[in-house]
């Protein structure tokens, strides 16, 4: 089981990574460049690591971070695929639970379910935003976006699998609970960002995220089957 | 596609080893996530600066 389980979601987040890292790459990357042009009017932190103390407004110690361009991409195709392995192994123990009943098809309800849970519910209180953007403190945003994702899925376990009314009921408390709290709030900072930009980049996002999200639910579901149709003692 | 497929039955010893399957998962893909998404450090963070702004994890 535990092959089985790890196989599927390696072969399924790495599939997912790829295709998203392609749709990004004409979709959002592009924005992500043309919102750090505004970024460095106002140099918050440091995007650039490669002026090597010849700017006056760089430190010279700057951090490590990818060249522009194929380096860059390659290092998102990297992180994408943390994240889709990362999303598929969720998914696949979420898919265990159905597993006399388990198809492509349930794992697309998996992914809708995560794309839910990880990505809508988190965007109510803190959109996605392109560099450049006000954020709140890095920290307070953190716990504020793991307690949402945590919550909001229990919350929705609850209202899917929970038995009597009162479970249902207490599911949704749950997951409007972080929102009655609330997301923290933003550091006011002079942003030049063009709001259709900002705009844009927020729908772009929570759409590739979607396209993501059923992805890897689509092969999860596919992937763990297949493996176990081989694998099934006769 | 559900005709009637013999599984084998659930006995203790494939319950113990789901839900030893189950936990490895969980604490494995916590922790690339948390690695992607979360980890403080500047060049992971510099590395998955436009996974993190696309994924919408909370960045800067």
């Amino acid at each position: 089981m535990v092959f089985r389980m790890f196989a599927a979601a390696l072969a399924a987040g790495l599939l997912s990574a790829v295709l998203i890292t392609g749709l990004q790459s004409f979709i959002t990357a592009p924005l992500i460049l043309e919102a750090e042009t505004f970024e460095e009017v106002a140099p918050a932190h440091n995007h650039d690591g490669h002026s090597h103390g010849d700017a006056t407004a760089q430190p010279s110690w700057a951090p490590w971070a990818p060249e522009d361009g194929l380096e860059r991409q390659l290092y998102t195709l990297l992180a994408n695929c943390g994240a889709g392995i990362g999303f598929a192994l969720l998914l696949v123990v979420g898919l265990s639970f159905d597993l006399p009943a388990l198809s492509a098809r349930r794992g697309v309800m998996w992914g809708v379910a995560g794309f839910s849970v990880f990505t809508l519910a988190p965007a109510l209180g803190l959109p996605p935003g392109a560099p450049g953007m006000p954020t709140p403190d890095e920290q307070a945003a953190q716990i504020w976006w793991l307690l949402t994702v945590l919550l909001s899925g229990a919350g929705l376990g609850s209202m899917a699998f929970g038995k009597s009314f009162v479970i249902k009921a207490l599911g949704a408390v749950l997951m409007v609970l972080p929102h009655l709290w609330g997301a923290p709030p933003l550091n006011a900072i002079d942003s030049q960002l063009p709001p259709e930009l900002a705009a844009r980049f927020a729908a772009s996002s929570i759409v590739l995220s979607a396209v993501f999200w059923v992805m890897m639910g689509y092969l999860s579901g596919l992937f763990f089957s297949k493996l176990g149709e081989r694998s099934a003692p006769d | 596609m559900n005709n009637n497929t013999t599984y084998a039955p659930a006995s203790d010893v494939t319950v113990t080893e789901t839900t030893k399957a189950r936990v490895l998962a969980l604490v494995f893909g916590a922790a690339i996530l948390f690695t992607v998404g979360f980890a403080y450090s500047t060049p992971v963070h510099n590395a998955a600066h436009d996974t993190r702004h696309t994924l919408a994890f909370p960045c800067h």
